[in-house]
C-alpha cells in the first residue's frame, strides 16, 4: 500500500495511505497531475495538525464508502439531518474544532464530511428559541425591537404547529 | 472561531440542512442571520422538494415580472405550500377518524390539487407501524384518486371553450381515472415524449437536414424500434391500448388512435405539424408538408407513407361516398374532441371483455375497470351532449356504487350542461342531494345489547373461513335484518334461512360478499395475508397480528364490535 506524506500548515508531517487521503478529492486531483506517488511531503496550508489529524481520522473510517450520489440527488441529500452514530461521536468537539474541520473539509473537498459537520450545526440550532440560539453560537442581537416584532408577524405560519 | 466567521456559502450550506420549522427562529437571532436564512436560493431549494404543483404556483413557471421579484416569491411560495399540506393535513385527520362529511373534507383537500399532491403521496406510505395504518393509507389514495380525477375532468372540460389543449394532455387525462402505481401521469408521459425525442435526434444527427417525409417515417420507424408495433386484431379489445400512459409504461401496444396520439405529440415536438384524421374503423395522421400538400403515415402497421387518392381509393372500397363532405370528416384533421370520444368509445366497448377477464393475465397490466368505464362515461357525458340512457344509467351506476365522492364533480360538470330542469338533470341532482344527505348524516348506531342484535356473534374485523366454499374473508358489517337489506341471497342453501345475522365480508380476492353466520368458521391468523390490502382501510386502521383480526375503523356505526 503506498502512502504519502501531508504537511499541516504548522509544519508536521503526517504519513497516510494514498488511498485515504484520495477521499479528499483535492488531494486526489493533485496526484493525478503529478501522475505518480510523490516522496515529498504535500503542503495542506490552510490546515493545523490538529484539525489534520482529525481529518485523517475521518477519512480511515471511510476508506471504503462508496462514492457520493450523483449531484441529482442533493435535494433528497439535504433533505435529512440523520448522522450515522461514529459520526456523530466523531463529531462531539467544541466549537472551535466543529467549525476548523468544516472549513477544512471545505477546502480539501471532502463532501461527505462537509455534510456531516454542517448537519451537526444545524442539529445545535434544531428546536431551539432565537435567544438560545445566541447563547449556544455566541451571538449579539442587534435587531431593534420594532425589527424582531416585524419578523415575528411575518413567521406566523410556523406556529400553529 | 465563531458561527458568523464562516464563509457565507458554507453558513448557507448549514442553513440548508436546518428544518423549516427552526427557520423563523434562527432568522430572529440576529440582522445577519436573517439575511443569509432569507437568501431566495434557499427558499427555491426548499420549494424544489415539492415535484407536484398547480399551474399557477409553478415555481419555474416564468412570470413577466423581472428576475429579481420572481426570486424573492420563493419564500412566498414555500410558505404557502406549508400552509396547503397543513390544511390538508387536518382534513385527512377528520377524513380518516369519521365516516361523516368524508365527500366534504375531500372536496376540501382537492381544491388544492397538486398542490398537496406531494403531501398525499407521503401518506400512501405511511409505515405499518402507525395505529391507522391502512386507513390513512386508504383514504389518502381515495383523496388523490380525485384529485386526478378532477384534473382530468378540467381537461377535457377545456375542449368545451376556445381555450387550447394539447391532444397528448387530452388523450393521457384518461390515464388519471385509472392512476395507480404503474401508471405515468400526465407529466411523466410529457417528459417520456420529450426523452424519445432526444433519443431520435441523438441516433438521427443529420435530422434537422431531413425532408418532412423523411422526418415522418424516422419518427415511426424509431417509435416501431421502442416496441411501440401497435397490437395484433386479437388483442384489439385489451384495455390497455385506450390508456396511452399505462402503455408506454407497460405493454406500449396501441390502438390507430394511441399510435397516431403518440406520433402526432412527437412529430410536434420535433417541429412536424401532424394531426390525427378520424378515418373509419382506423386513425391516420395527416402530416403538412406545404400550405396545399400533405400526407399521411400510418404508425399502428408500419412506416409506409400514404397519399390522399390512395385513401379515397381505400374508403370507395368500404362503401364510402367519396364528396368533399366524407374527405372533411375521414381525411382532414380530426378536432381533439372528437379523438377523445372516439377513445372513450373504445373503452366502453372493451369494458364487458376485461369485466369478463378475458384478458391475458401476463399482458395485463391491471386497469380498474369500473375506473376506466367511469372515465369513458364522464368524457361522453361531458363532451358529446348526449343523454341516452345507455350513457346516463351506467354512469349514475358509477356514481353511486364505486365513486360517491364525485358528487360534486358532477354537480359542476355534468348537471349545467343537461341542462337545467331536463331529466337527466334531475335525475342526477336527486341521486348527489341522497348522496350528499347521507355524507352529512351521523351514523346510527347498531348496539349489540339491543334486541335481536344479541344474536350477533361475530365481530367486525373477525378473519373467517366460509364453510361452504373455504375462502377466507373479513367481517366488514353485520345486519340481523336480511330482508330490509334486500340483498339476494340463495336462501334455500341456508340451514337456518333468512332467520338469522348475516355479514357483509370482504374477501380475500377483494370482492364484498354477503355471508349468513352458519357459514362462518372464525379463524385467529398471525397474518392477514392478502386481506391486508389497501382496500381494507375502507373498514379498519390496522391488522392486529397479537389477536389475529382487525382492528375497526367504524365505531360510530358499530360502537361495541
Amino acid at each position: 500500500m503506498s502512502q504519502i506524506i501531508l504537511l499541516s500548515s504548522d509544519n508536521v508531517e503526517l504519513k497516510v495511505d494514498k488511498e485515504v487521503a484520495e477521499r479528499s478529492i483535492l488531494i486526489k486531483n493533485m496526484l493525478e497531475d503529478v501522475g505518480e506517488t510523490p516522496d515529498q511531503a504535500i503542503p495542506i496550508p490552510n490546515v493545523n495538525e490538529g484539525v489534520l489529524r482529525k481529518v485523517i481520522e475521518w477519512c480511515e473510517h471511510h476508506r471504503n464508502d462508496p462514492p457520493p450520489p450523483a449531484d441529482e440527488d442533493s435535494d433528497s441529500r439535504k433533505k435529512s439531518t440523520d448522522i450515522e452514530e461514529w459520526d456523530q461521536k466523531f463529531m462531539q468537539v467544541d466549537q472551535e474544532m466543529l467549525f476548523e474541520i468544516i472549513l477544512a473539509a471545505n477546502y480539501l473537498d471532502i463532501k461527505p464530511l462537509l455534510d456531516v459537520g454542517c448537519k451537526t450545526v444545524a442539529n445545535m440550532i434544531k428546536g431551539k428559541s432565537p435567544e438560545e440560539i445566541r447563547k449556544t453560537f455566541n451571538i449579539q442581537n442587534d435587531f431593534t425591537p420594532e425589527e424582531e416584532d416585524q419578523i415575528r408577524r411575518e413567521n406566523e405560519w410556523a406556529e400553529d404547529r | 472561531m465563531q458561527l458568523l466567521h464562516l464563509p457565507q456559502e458554507i453558513t448557507q450550506h448549514i442553513i440548508e440542512f436546518v428544518p423549516d420549522g427552526d427557520l423563523p427562529a434562527l432568522e430572529t437571532v440576529s440582522r445577519e442571520l436573517h439575511r443569509l436564512t432569507n437568501d431566495p436560493l434557499l427558499w427555491r431549494g426548499r420549494c424544489r422538494r415539492f415535484k407536484y404543483w398547480e399551474d399557477d404556483w409553478h415555481p419555474y413557471a416564468t412570470g413577466p415580472d423581472g428576475h429579481y421579484q420572481a426570486l424573492r416569491k420563493w419564500r412566498g411560495v414555500f410558505f404557502r405550500r406549508i400552509k396547503l399540506e397543513r390544511e390538508a393535513q387536518r382534513l385527512l385527520e377528520k377524513i380518516v377518524v369519521s365516516p361523516s362529511r368524508r365527500i366534504e373534507y375531500t372536496e376540501s383537500i382537492a381544491a388544492y390539487g397538486y398542490d398537496v399532491k406531494d403531501y398525499l403521496i407521503k401518506q400512501l406510505e405511511t409505515p405499518e407501524s402507525a395505529t391507522d395504518w391502512l386507513a390513512r393509507r386508504f383514504h389518502a389514495s381515495s383523496t388523490l384518486s380525485y384529485i386526478h380525477r378532477q384534473r382530468a375532468i378540467r381537461n377535457w372540460s377545456t375542449l368545451l371553450t376556445t381555450r387550447p389543449i394539447s391532444l397528448e394532455l387530452a388523450i393521457t387525462s384518461f390515464d388519471l381515472f385509472v392512476i395507480d402505481n404503474f401508471a405515468l401521469d400526465s407529466e411523466q408521459v410529457q417528459r417520456l415524449l420529450t426523452t424519445i425525442c432526444d433519443g431520435i435526434l441523438h441516433s438521427q444527427r443529420d435530422f434537422s437536414s431531413w425532408s418532412i417525409q423523411e422526418k415522418a417515417v424516422g419518427i415511426v420507424g424509431h417509435m416501431r424500434s421502442m416496441g411501440f408495433l401497435g397490437c395484433p386484431q386479437e388483442r384489439f379489445h385489451d384495455l390497455v391500448n385506450c390508456f396511452v400512459g399505462v402503455s408506454m409504461r407497460t405493454t406500449k401496444s396501441t390502438l390507430p388512435i394511441t399510435s397516431c396520439s403518440i406520433f402526432c405529440s412527437l412529430a410536434k415536438r420535433l417541429g412536424l405539424e401532424a394531426h390525427p384524421c378520424a378515418y373509419p374503423y382506423h386513425v391516420y395522421a395527416l402530416v403538412r408538408e406545404a400550405e396545399s400538400s400533405h400526407f399521411y403515415v400510418n404508425p399502428h402497421d408500419g412506416t409506409e407513407v400514404v397519399l390522399q387518392p390512395e385513401l379515397e381509393n381505400r374508403l370507395q372500397l368500404i362503401g364510402v361516398t367519396v364528396t368533399s363532405e366524407t374527405i372533411t370528416k375521414y381525411l382532414h384533421p380530426a378536432a381533439t374532441k372528437e379523438l377523445v370520444l372516439r377513445n372513450a368509445r373504445n373503452i366502453l366497448r372493451n369494458t364487458p371483455r376485461a369485466r369478463r377477464h378475458l384478458v391475458d393475465d401476463r399482458l395485463d397490466p391491471g386497469i380498474n375497470v369500473d375506473a376506466a368505464e367511469y372515465a369513458a362515461l364522464f368524457a361522453i357525458a361531458l363532451l358529446s351532449n348526449t343523454w341516452t340512457t345507455r350513457i346516463l344509467e351506467p354512469l349514475c351506476r358509477c356514481l353511486q356504487e364505486s365513486f360517491p365522492l364525485d358528487v360534486g364533480l358532477i354537480e359542476k360538470f355534468i348537471v349545467p350542461l343537461a341542462g337545467p330542469g331536463s331529466r337527466p338533470a334531475r335525475l342526477l341532482q336527486t341521486i348527489c342531494i341522497a348522496l350528499r344527505n347521507e355524507d352529512g348524516m351521523v351514523r346510527k348506531p347498531k348496539l349489540r345489547s339491543l334486541g335481536e342484535n344479541r344474536g350477533v356473534l361475530f365481530h367486525i374485523g373477525t378473519v373467517f373461513k366460509h364453510r361452504r366454499y373455504g375462502y377466507q374473508a373479513v367481517i366488514t358489517g353485520w345486519t340481523v335484518n336480511m330482508a330490509y337489506e334486500g340483498l339476494d341471497i340463495e336462501e334455500g342453501e341456508l340451514q337456518k334461512g333468512l332467520m338469522q345475522p348475516f355479514y357483509r365480508v370482504m374477501v380475500d380476492d377483494l370482492s364484498i360478499r354477503y355471508v349468513a353466520q352458519e357459514n362462518i368458521l372464525e379463524q385467529r391468523p398471525l397474518s392477514a395475508g392478502r386481506l391486508s390490502n389497501i382496500l381494507a382501510g375502507r373498514y379498519f386502521q390496522r391488522f392486529n397480528p397479537l389477536d389475529g383480526r382487525f382492528v375497526s375503523n367504524m365505531k360510530e356505526e358499530y360502537p361495541d364490535d
